[in-house]
């Protein structure tokens, strides 16, 4: 079987605010099917997804995204009627309804035609089970639903490539459980990136996995290839381990300890969070965990 | 959320147009929605109900000189205008204000047919604006007594406004992203319209510059004829246009600049603003060229010759000499007439009439003020002397109530003095038992004539007052103490006091009669205050 195609072709991107390198080289491939996109606050992600998204060029380097490079109008124009992007924070209209939103952001995305429109408008607003509500004003409706909402919005017209910056944040269990069925479906022949805190979600969902710390790329893989990461380098004790680069006491009493582990120490299987916290290093380690 | 991911078939159809057709179709659908937004906003509902109801009030129980009251729907419309102007600015800033920047720039409908569709959402408030002054004027022009035609130029300036207002807020939304920005400019213009509108109270024809402004204040009280208003109408609404093409260009341009359009878009740009400013730029001179002579001379003809720009027609008492095209208004003034004429005895009556009554404008603020003066130092108006009155007619209001007192009492005063004013001095200054009887039948003749009696004795500029907003030579000047004394004389029963006065019609009439002894044949002690009986005493 020949692996699939790349669909965004990202060569040494690099982007600068002030003194603040926020890219630095980042080079990368996506292929269809869901990719996460692991790094702690600050690290550059919302940047990178916003150059993905065609909203800010970067200083250096360049992406092809589906075969169209943004640095062309034409191209750019294009593409970002191929996409779908769901930003962090989105910007509600709160006097708008959620079907007022949704139609005003289709039109942007140059759906003209009316009725076709509004149809599309109600599938995406039922496909992020908002059908219901979609007459409310958005002022009303509760922050996991204005996720759902801005979801909603990024899946208008079908898009090959789906950007997401942190849409699980504020969603409760159930509804995390079913954005991950929901994502999980559209993965299926489109590329979906999703930025995240969430190691579970990344584990849950994605078949790829990068991470970005400090505008550099550190780690670009498969999930279990991150958690094979920190194989041998988790142990657990009675006490925190003081040579450990970072530890936590767990729900049993026994403390988790990630780093490089005594002789005769009490290996554990890691996890995929193991391997994020220990590429991190251990500084990120004592604040991821905390 | 449910888990089913349908293939819409809105989005494959969307994407089989051309990028430019599905580009140009959106920018419409954009501008659709926008529309309806911008007619609901709670600025526009407030503002279209003052423009509204400010047609209505100055429309309301008027003779309309319809070539007058295009000009009045531009200062109704002003209020739209301003909606418009805020409106559009926050609907422009509504993507920064709810920091949906990165999402709308992640679309494919560009920054400049955002721009495009926002500056085509005014439209339709250009056509409610439109709609507003057709249906004012067709309103007016059913009224008994309309007159005149309605200019264009003019009835399409108050619409005008509106989209001009309406590229003011967009470009404002493009240049800074501050909500607090377009109120402040609104407030500046709003004072800058107030300022030159004061400035054209002295006479807008000597300050052609105030032509520059956007709104313009109409001209005197008492319409004149069309021609004679030199109004550069349509060259204003071109140069207003003008400046609403340019400011629209501009935030066009502006957004091209910011999504780093192609640079044949921004010379296209460049292009529409180059002509936008050349027309602006010649309409602004066209427009404030001073007045021609020939109209000069027109204007100058009606004050020191009225006589042959009026047509006349013998109505009963009367002779009507009006402006051509003015002649429905007879038909308004012929109750007061008739009503003054009642109020003399037959006999007197007969001696006086027919009692010319004729249409007297003053055109003061449109003559130049040089001229002027020279006729002020001349022998007046040629032609025989005439019961004035003025082209503004109405039942309610103040001004309309002065007009309805200057006919009544000037028709009063050719009954009861027919011979004063054929003299020399062009203006009578009546006075004594004369200026009473004459207030007095002036005032019985209609609630509004006694109003309006009312109105200029109780709060006189000096001790003699005239009826006329814009009074011509012709115009008598009255006493003040007599018309207080026929003022107490208006709240005797009518009966009694006619009776009165026709028992001694020639003693009462007669010019050297004194206040003093008519209040002895009336047994009512008129005022102690004789210090200025007046010029014509």
């Amino acid at each position: 079987m020949t692996a699939p195609a790349p669909t965004v072709l990202a060569r040494n991107l690099t982007m600068t605010f002030g003194r603040t390198r926020a890219l630095d080289d980042v080079s990368f491939e996506l292929v269809p099917g869901v990719t996460g996109l692991l790094g702690p606050n600050g690290a550059g992600k919302t940047t990178l997804l916003r150059v993905l998204a065609t909203v800010s060029a970067p200083d250096t380097g360049s992406v092809v995204s589906l075969g169209l490079d943004p640095r062309r109008t034409d191209m750019r124009l294009d593409l970002r009627g191929r996409l779908g992007y769901m930003p962090q924070e989105p910007g509600f209209h709160a006097r708008f309804t959620a079907f007022e939103f949704v139609d005003y952001v289709a039109i942007l995305k140059e759906l003209h035609q009316r009725r076709a429109r509004h149809e599309e408008v109600r599938r995406v607003l039922d496909l992020v089970g908002l059908g219901a509500v979609r007459r409310k004003k958005i002022k009303t409706l509760s922050g996991g639903m204005r996720r759902r909402v801005a979801l909603a919005q990024a899946l208008l017209g079908d898009p090959d490539l789906l950007i997401l910056d942190e849409p699980t944040a504020g969603l409760d269990p159930e509804q995390r459980l079913r954005f991950r069925e929901l994502v999980g479906r559209l993965g299926e022949g489109r590329t979906v990136l999703l930025s995240t805190h969430q190691t579970e979600d990344v584990f849950a969902l994605c078949q790829q996995v990068m991470v970005l710390h400090l505008g550099k790329l550190r780690f670009a893989g498969t999930p279990l290839e991150l958690a094979g990461l920190a194989q041998g380098h988790v142990w657990h004790s009675h006490e925190r381990d003081p040579g450990a680069l970072g530890a936590w006491r767990t729900g049993t009493g026994q403390h988790r300890n990630i780093g490089n582990p005594p002789a005769g120490a009490d290996l554990l299987e890691p996890t995929l969070e193991d391997g994020y916290l220990l590429l991190l290093g251990g500084d990120r380690v004592e604040e991821v965990s905390a | 959320m449910t888990t089913t991911v349908d293939r819409p078939p809105a989005a494959g159809a969307s994407r089989t147009l051309p990028a430019g057709a599905r580009s140009r179709r959106s920018t419409l659908a954009l501008t659709a929605v926008e529309s309806g937004r911008l007619l609901r906003h709670p600025a526009v509902l407030a503002a279209t109900a003052v423009s509204v109801w400010l047609l209505w009030r100055w429309g309301k129980g008027t003779a309309p000189v319809l070539h007058y009251a295009d000009i009045a729907t531009q200062f109704a419309l002003a209020a739209l205008a301003g909606a418009a102007l805020l409106a559009t600015n926050l609907a422009v800033l509504r993507s920064h204000r709810d920091g949906a920047v990165d999402l709308y720039g992640a679309t494919p409908l560009s920054l400049a047919r955002r721009t495009l569709s926002h500056l085509l959402s005014v439209l339709p408030l250009v056509a409610l604006g439109g709609i507003l002054v057709v249906a004012d004027l067709a309103w007016l022009a059913g009224m008994p007594g309309s007159v005149g035609t309605p200019h264009l130029a003019e009835a399409a300036t108050g619409p005008a406004l509106i989209a001009l207002g309406g590229c003011v807020g967009v470009l404002l939304g493009r240049l800074a992203r501050s909500v607090a920005l377009a109120p402040l400019v609104l407030v500046a213009l709003v004072l800058g319209s107030l300022t030159v509108a004061e400035l054209q109270a002295a006479g807008h024809d000597q300050r052609p510059w105030t032509w520059l402004g956007t709104l313009l204040r109409a001209p005197p009280f008492d319409p004149p004829p069309a021609a004679l208003l030199g109004r550069p109408a349509t060259w204003h609404l071109v140069y207003l246009l003008g400046i609403g093409v340019a400011l629209a260009t501009l935030a066009l341009w502006r957004s091209l600049a910011q999504e780093r359009a192609r640079r044949r878009a921004q010379v296209a740009a460049a292009i529409v603003l180059v002509a936008a400013l050349a027309a602006t730029a010649a309409a602004a001179v066209v427009q404030t060229r001073p007045t021609s002579s020939t109209l000069a001379d027109r204007r100058l003809a009606v004050v020191t010759n009225p006589a042959a720009e009026l047509v006349c027609q013998r109505r009963g008492p009367a002779n009507y000499c009006v402006f051509a095209g003015f002649e429905p208004q007879i038909d308004l003034w012929e109750p007061t007439v008739r009503a003054v004429v009642a109020a003399v005895p037959p006999a007197a009556a007969a001696r006086a009439l027919p009692v010319t009554v004729a249409h007297r404008v003053g055109l003061h603020r449109l003559i130049d003020e040089e001229v002027n003066l020279g006729v002020q130092e001349g022998q007046g108006p040629s032609g025989p002397i005439v019961a004035p009155v003025g082209t503004a007619w109405g039942r309610d209001g103040p001004l309309f109530e002065l007009a309805h007192a200057r006919l009544a009492a000037s028709v009063a005063a050719r009954l009861v003095a027919p011979t004063r004013g054929d003299g020399e001095e062009p203006r009578w200054f009546p006075c004594n038992a004369q200026a009473v009887v004459a207030l007095w039948l002036g005032g019985q003749a209609s609630p509004q004539a006694a109003e309006g009696i009312s109105q200029a004795v109780t709060d006189p500029y000096s001790e003699l007052f005239v009826f006329s907003h814009d009074p011509v030579l012709d115009d008598p000047e009255w006493d003040v103490r007599a018309g207080r004394f026929a003022l107490a004389l208006l709240d005797r029963p009518r009966d009694q006091v006619t009776q009165t006065l026709w028992r001694n019609w020639d003693l009462v009439t007669a010019p050297e009669t004194t206040i003093e002894r008519l209040g002895e044949v009336l047994g009512i002690q008129p005022s102690s205050d004789t210090s200025n009986l007046g010029p014509g005493c």
